[in-house]
């Protein structure tokens, strides 16, 4: 797996043993982790700023114990892992609080709960390469003259949408079914309308979040569109027949989004910078949930995709 | 009156698309979904080239298509699809029912200046 279809998770950490600190540094970098490091006075207040995690790891002793019941009364969906002394009572955690403890050292242990809590769902290399690849391309080719890069792709846990505005696009392949999200800024998005950066007009009409949708609600489709040309052969999908639904509940104060499901999703956040450094880079977090179907082994790409790609927008007449 | 109808439910691409042509000194119209362009078409006959996406809410482009073909068989306007689309059975469907040509997305203008004025002038 190359650095561009590696997968990351984010994980909150409250440890006050040094030496416990020494291997947990260890351990991230082994498992592909990206650790926050947090005081036990200012853990509320990174949770609030990063709505991205995927876990969290938490020192022993009263204070670890209160922190994981505050935490998980507020952001329920992160597994949180505690390290405990080995005199105390395992026993006497709460296993709603804490999805798993381990002693100091235990490092073999804790990378099977990661893995079970975390990694436990594969995500084929060519899939993540290629959604960055649509992605990169659409948002370059629907926003002029900019640069977009993208972070690493990482699984998150959290559910709490960013931003103001985000779009969902069902998804639908005969190896996969959910959806995708793109969460983004409302007033970012605005900006960059009324600086030009976009196919629509910012003198035909007041630029307000309808526009915005506008905007957002091409790009998905493109991307969705990409991903059709590359991953979807229409001769192998099944007849629907009876399809499973589930309900989607959104609750706007929370800016949360339940999908009915557990698991983690695939997270890929991508920067949006203009080429004359016009505007403050623009942030699009493209989240995957793939919570009605997951079929990984039937995964193909179509081989004529590149050279759709390279004829997209070129006419063909019949 | 417009010599150009640009059917598509995303106001990016309507914009993008009728901005291009009327730079080129055409006449363009727009429509949201398949049946503003059904109705478009049937009562602007001055219409003779619709750009059209496939998908779309209230009626989808192919379907918006046949009914032209269906219930104006003496129509001469000319459909292409400007789509995500790139399916060859879609592309099928949609030859058979008498469309001109397929551009699947990003709309290039300058690579289609040329057809257009060939079926329109």
């Amino acid at each position: 797996m190359s650095e561009g279809d590696k997968l990351m998770c984010k994980v909150l950490i409250y440890e006050k043993d040094r030496s416990t600190l020494k291997e947990l540094r260890t351990f991230l970098k082994e498992n592909d982790l990206i650790g926050l490091r947090v005081d036990s006075k200012d853990i509320l207040e990174v949770l609030e700023s990063n709505i991205d995690l995927g876990a969290v790891f938490l020192s022993d002793g009263e204070e670890g114990l209160e922190l994981g019941e505050q935490i998980h009364l507020i952001r329920r969906e992160l597994p949180i892992f505690i390290r405990i002394n080995p005199n105390s009572d395992a026993e006497s955690l709460p296993t709603n609080t804490f999805a798993g403890f381990y002693y100091s050292g235990q490092m073999d242990k804790l990378k099977e709960m990661v893995g079970s809590y975390l990694f436990n769902t594969q995500y084929p290399n060519g899939l993540i390469r290629g959604i960055q690849e649509i992605t990169i391309d659409t948002l370059q080719t629907e926003l002029n003259d900019t640069v977009v890069s993208c972070d690493t792709p990482y699984i998150v846990k959290d559910r709490i949408i960013f931003g103001q505005v985000f779009s969902l696009m069902s998804l639908e392949t005969n190896w996969c079914r959910g959806y995708m999200m793109l969460q983004t800024e409302e007033a970012s998005i605005e900006k960059i309308i009324r600086l030009q950066k976009t196919h629509l007009n910012p003198d035909d009409d007041p630029v307000d979040f309808r526009l915005v949708n506008s905007v957002l609600g091409e790009i998905s489709n493109r991307i969705w569109g990409g991903m059709k040309t590359r991953y979807v052969n229409e001769s192998e999908l099944e007849d629907p027949g009876y399809r499973v639904q589930v309900p989607i509940i959104i609750n706007h104060e929370k800016r949360y989004i339940s999908f009915g499901s557990d698991e983690g999703q695939l997270c890929l956040r991508y920067r949006i910078s203009d080429a004359n450094n016009n505007f403050a880079p623009v942030i699009i977090f493209q989240k995957f949930v793939f919570h009605l179907n997951w079929d990984p082994e039937k995964f193909t790409e179509n081989e004529k995709s590149i050279d759709d790609f390279v004829d997209s927008g070129e006419l063909e007449l019949f | 009156m417009a010599q150009i109808l640009v059917v598509d439910d995303s106001a990016t691409v309507r914009n993008e698309v009728s901005s291009f042509f009327k730079g080129k000194g055409y006449d363009v119209a727009t429509a949201n979904d398949g049946k503003q362009g059904l109705d478009n078409i049937k009562t602007d006959a001055s219409i003779k080239l619709v750009f059209c996406d496939v998908n779309m809410p209230i009626m989808d482009g192919l379907t918006m298509v046949e009914k032209v073909r269906n219930e104006l068989k003496n129509s001469k306007t000319a459909i292409i699809m400007l789509t995500t689309e790139s399916d060859p059975k879609m592309k099928a469907r949609g030859k058979a029912s008498g469309v001109k040509g397929w551009i699947v997305k990003p709309f290039n203008g300058t690579s289609v200046l040329g057809a257009v004025k060939k079926l329109i002038g």
